[in-house]
């Protein structure tokens, strides 16, 4: 399974829940890719010159690479905004099937929800500590408000989306028919599970990693 | 339930902090007290309270005041709903 990863400071913030469905994946068979976008994490470049498009190109490549390397079908798991970006590779590169972690259904949400929280750091009108800003170029800021599920036409036929609460419910229903109609068999799952993307402790959310192996284990031949 | 009762549901559910938010009281401090309530998690709860009691919380509004107490959070949220 290749991951798409959450942006920023989210990624750092849901490492450990990551690396936990990662060993336990490993225990029924399945190899995972998380792969550090380019001018992330370990990987070279910068953030702030970064685009979407540059980050598509980095999930293409890892689909690629394990096609020839892999031994089982390939399926994604994008998180929070990698869900849109792992929507976006499905359009282009065929995968067996498509996972999304509270990803939001329009990415101009997620830009704002970013920004009040970058806000509320440079104000310091919370005190305490932050965690550090990051800065994204203006015309990946243009991309990631542009990003939509549900515009693409997928090329994979199982495609399983997952939120905590019921926010986005009617969002990911409209989705659901949308993908449904065009391209996919699309369920729609609500897990309780807390913000592991937002919280600096450590959050392993285990009925999050049962649905999701659940669904991949159904998939197998 | 009571404004009380939903506000404590919220930062139970959002920053996972399970029996702890049982002794939430009206003179609790939130900011300081609650490691988990750094800036990304404070836009979570804030999420949370738009969406279970339908308010719009604006970005200024966001700050060391509301979250000060925990009962000056439900009163920052009465004040909202008024």
């Amino acid at each position: 399974m290749l991951i798409a990863p959450p942006l920023a400071e989210e990624m750092n913030r849901s490492r450990t829940l990551i690396a936990s469905l990662a060993r336990d994946l490993a225990g029924v068979g399945f190899e995972t890719l998380l792969p550090d976008l380019t001018g992330t994490g370990d990987s070279s470049g910068l953030l702030e010159n970064q685009r979407w498009q540059h980050w598509l190109d980095d999930m293409s490549f890892m689909a690629s690479w394990a096609a020839t390397h892999c031994s089982l079908p390939l399926s994604v798991l994008g998180i929070r905004m990698g869900g849109l970006l792992a929507a976006n590779l499905a359009t282009e590169t065929p995968i067996d099937s498509l996972i999304l972690w509270h990803t939001p259904a329009d990415g101009s949400t997620w830009l704002e929800h970013t920004k009040r929280q970058q806000l509320a750091t440079k104000g310091r009108a919370l005190g305490g500590k932050s965690p550090p800003g990051y800065r994204f170029h203006p015309a990946l800021e243009t991309d990631i408000a542009a990003q939509k599920l549900g515009s693409q036409k997928l090329a994979t036929e199982k495609v399983l989306l997952i939120d905590r609460d019921t926010a986005q419910s009617a969002a990911y229903e409209e989705v659901r028919q949308v993908w449904q109609d065009i391209s996919s068999v699309c369920q729609t799952l609500v897990v309780s599970t807390p913000p592991y993307w937002a919280l600096e402790k450590p959050v392993i959310c285990n009925p999050l990693i049962t649905e999701t192996k659940l669904f991949l284990t159904g998939n197998v031949p | 339930m009571s404004t009380q009762g939903t506000l404590r549901d919220i930062l139970r559910e959002t920053l996972d902090i399970g029996d702890r938010a049982d002794s939430l009281a009206d003179d609790t401090p939130l900011l300081g007290n609650l490691p988990e309530l750094d800036s990304m998690a404070v836009v979570e709860v804030v999420a949370g309270l738009e969406q279970q009691f339908g308010i719009t919380v604006y970005d200024d509004e966001v700050d060391a005041e509301a979250f000060a107490t925990f009962g000056s959070l439900v009163k920052f949220v009465e004040g909202k709903q008024q």
